[in-house]
């Protein structure tokens, strides 16, 4: 009831944006669906086109975020909701007539299925909704340097003199990708930010799953297992969906460009005719580097992809003992770097989404993956492989920089439901395959009995909501940076707490990022923060010397797990006034300096 | 034909779906607002309509300051008048910058222990939206004026996190953004606490 109510209210609050997005995405969709089409000269129904193009419906909008970008800053055009709305009909409309006018006919395809797939992204997307309704900013501290990396790009997108007095949005190199597309909505539709990354988030979550039908349509050529797939894909494990408590959105933006480049690699391997293939290598190429520059290990997860398709098929080939010998190896591999994992405390957390209360429907993929394997085995072996080197790239490093791995937990956690959703979709094909014939009716029984199971769950035990893991804003923050804002010099330094991020299998040299609500003082306020560790002890004098030697003015004392600790401010009074006090956020002033 | 037999099961799960959700949701919204007066209480966990979110000191000016949760689709635009005693006073508000549900409002210091009524007015209209009696207590804490008042009998005081254990380990640093800093600083961390996973599950 509240769920429903909740995606309601933000769907009639936040019509413009959703409305933005949704229309943006659907530009992308039809562009990439027809220009596919008729460049690569490829024949499909409108489901399996609206799948796999629902996947890279960022393809053509990046580069017009940089092209946007570029007019700005060089010739000062500025983005405008009039002229946005001209270009977008436009390209559309020139696109849609081209095709019309190759008369390329595709094959018809199910409407139902159409309409199923439709279905299910609207309702997933709808449902996602009410995750706006319970909090005014993106979650975690992620969100915040997205934010500011986007507040940057909006200015330089609107600033009357962008050239000379250009932000370069970010010191160091930070999956730019996300962050041009959302600020070209911000600034051409005049979105707020933090509005605009809600509502691309919860939409992004909503579509995440839908490009899964492609792959397993095209292998199985069944309808159902396709749509089995994303069902699966979207209420069968909280992730991808809960990654936006992290506020992961580049990264949940690239699940979408990976799923849409494996697609592309898949049809490589499909179509052996030269010229056919070749086209496709250009958009594949193409649209891998728009994937890097959306998240930079996207291009990891492809060439995963990819060395396990390809393993896959060196397997297939081979006799039945080296077969069987090899899926031996790979099941041990799969147990050590599972053991590996367990044993690793930074690692420890990646199974949760798998194991905790939706270990039956893991189990439940774990057991069609054996009738997958018999119908489809290079598909089936290649998810399997995926899986193992997921696993395997948060054990190995990059050289030159220290500690990080090839892939982070986070990042592994997101993507496993893609591997397992495929499996799940193959095993359903391949078990529907071994009802007898005149079954029909058995087939559609199981059918809504599999679907049910999968809802039932999703409406148990799925949250659509905010986690209170990652809320690190809270009410009485939203008034202490208000305040900060107002009273406080545009110059003055606070202090705020940070931790060390342990997210690979090393730990010697963690990241260091701000831990509660301190983070959003620079964006919100543009007024500059200095992190220290939350242990820090203030009241040790030398803590003292350090804060004024920095000329750090004021300290953000929140009341998270990883805040400064209030005691040991409150310990000097005389080194330090309150000078905000709320039950959830003090704000004080370094006045013990000489 | 038997293709198309088994989306029909996925076309019947998502169109009963979309009916339910659809036929529900006339009854779920509710209903316009009319000029009623509403009792105030705390906020709870979730709040869905105006509530006092928690009391608090602007010590720039020894004011107190009172903030609430308002729901998204609510005026943000009104102002209070505190009785305490015989007196009234008016307490001006402002709508955080950046947050459409939270609104705060600052005014004369009032003495603990009392219990003060609180009126919520429009600014257009001089209209009584809401109102509700709370009782401001103190805990007294080492620092010079600290007060935390709790509102409603029999509310609880929020748990008193125990203090960490002490190593000398010193974290490393890296410059993420030039209006933020972070430097390694030597000597002043005494306290590590256990290590918590960051972006954790639910």
């Amino acid at each position: 009831m509240n769920l429903l109510l909740d995606s309601w209210q933000v769907l009639s609050l936040d019509k413009w944006p959703i409305f933005v997005i949704l229309a943006c995405m659907s530009w992308g969709t039809i562009i990439l669906a027809v220009g596919l089409g008729s460049f690569a000269d490829l024949k499909f129904n409108i489901s399996e086109y609206s799948s796999l193009a629902l996947a890279g419906w960022v393809v053509p909008l990046f580069p017009v975020s940089i092209l946007v970008f570029a007019l700005a800053v060089l010739f000062h055009v500025r983005p405008n909701v009039q002229v946005a709305i001209a270009a977008f009909a436009l390209s559309l409309g020139l696109v849609i007539w081209a095709n019309r006018r190759a008369r390329r006919k595709n094959p018809r395809g199910s409407a139902l299925t159409a309409i199923a797939l439709w279905g299910i992204l609207l309702l997933s997307t709808f449902l996602h909704l009410a995750f706006a309704a319970r909090t005014p900013l993106p979650l975690y501290i992620d969100s915040a340097q997205h934010y500011l990396i986007i507040q940057n790009l909006v200015k330089d997108f609107t600033e009357t003199n962008a050239l000379k007095n250009f932000i370069w949005p970010v010191p160091v190199y930070y999956h730019l990708g996300f962050h041009f597309i959302t600020a070209l909505l911000a600034a051409a539709f005049q979105l707020n930010i933090s509005e605009a990354m809600l509502i691309l988030g919860q939409i992004i979550v909503g579509s995440a799953a839908i490009p899964l039908f492609f792959l397993v349509r095209l292998e199985t050529g069944l309808d159902a297992a396709g749509l089995f797939a994303v069902l699966l894909g979207s209420f069968g494990w909280y992730m991808p969906a809960f990654a936006v408590n992290w506020g992961k959105y580049p990264a949940l933006l690239s699940l979408l460009t990976t799923q849409f480049c494996l697609g592309i690699l898949y049809l490589i391997g499909k179509y052996r005719t030269f010229s056919k293939s070749r086209r496709l290598i250009a958009v594949g190429a193409f649209s891998i580097a728009i994937s890097l520059l959306i998240h930079t290990r996207s291009i990891i997860l492809i060439g995963m992809g990819f060395t396990a398709w390809a393993s896959a098929g060196w397997w297939k080939s081979q006799r039945f003992e080296w077969r069987v010998l090899v899926l031996g190896i790979m099941a041990g591999g799969l147990l050590i770097e599972s053991i590996l994992i367990r044993n690793n405390s930074n690692l420890r957390p990646l199974f949760d989404p798998y194991l905790g209360n939706t270990v039956w429907m893991t189990g439940f993929v774990g057991l069609l993956s054996i009738p997958a394997f018999k119908k489809h085995p290079q598909f089936a072996f290649a998810c399997w492989a995926s899986i193992l080197f997921l696993l395997l790239g948060l054990f190995i490093p990059i050289p030159h920089v220290t500690d990080l791995t090839l892939l982070d937990r986070p990042l592994v956690e997101m993507v496993l439901f893609i591997p397992l959703s495929l499996l799940g979709g193959l095993g359903y094909a391949a078990s529907s395959s071994l009802v007898p014939a005149g079954f029909g009716g058995m087939k559609l029984i199981g059918t809504v009995l599999f679907v049910g199971a999968i809802i039932v769950h999703a409406f148990m035990s799925y949250s659509f909501y905010p986690s209170d893991c990652c809320m690190i804003v809270t009410q009485d923050d939203a008034v202490a940076l208000d305040w900060l804002d107002k009273h406080t010099p545009p110059a003055a330094l606070t202090a705020i707490s940070s931790t060390e991020l342990r997210i690979t299998a090393s730990s010697r040299n963690p990241q260091t990022a701000g831990s509660d609500a301190g983070v959003w003082i620079t964006p919100l306020t543009n007024r500059p923060t200095f992190l220290l560790p939350f242990s820090t002890d203030f009241s040790r004098s030398d803590t003292l010397s350090f804060l004024c030697k920095h000329e750090i003015s004021n300290i953000y004392v929140d009341d998270k797990p990883q805040s400064f600790n209030r005691a040991s401010v409150e310990e000097k009074p005389d080194w330090y006034k309150n000078i905000l006090f709320l039950p959830g956020a003090q704000i004080f002033q370094v006045t013990g300096c000489k | 034909m038997k293709q198309k037999r088994v989306p029909i099961g996925f076309v019947l799960v998502t169109a009963i779906l979309w009916v339910a959700a659809c036929s529900l949701v006339p009854f779920l919204t509710p209903p316009a607002a009319g000029p009623t007066t509403t009792e105030i209480s705390r906020c709870r966990e979730n709040p869905t309509s105006l509530c006092l979110a928690s009391f608090g000191l602007d010590n720039t000016g020894s004011n107190m300051l009172i903030s609430f949760f308002v729901p998204p689709s609510s005026t943000t635009d009104f102002y209070l008048k505190v009785q305490f005693d015989t007196d009234t006073y008016t307490y001006p508000c402002r709508a955080a910058k950046n947050f459409a549900t939270s609104v705060y409002c600052t005014g004369e210091q009032i003495p603990l222990g009392t219990s003060i009524n609180i009126g919520v007015y429009s600014s257009k209209g001089n209209t009584l939206i809401a109102q509700g009696t709370f009782m401001l207590n103190a805990i007294a804490l080492p620092t010079p004026i600290i007060v935390v008042p709790t509102m409603e009998p029999g509310e609880t005081s929020p748990a008193i996190t125990a203090l960490p254990t002490r190593t000398n380990e010193i974290s490393t640093a890296t410059t993420s953004f030039s209006r933020t800093m972070t430097v390694t600083p030597p000597g002043i961390v005494t306290q590590t606490p256990t290590p918590i996973n960051p972006y954790p599950n639910p």
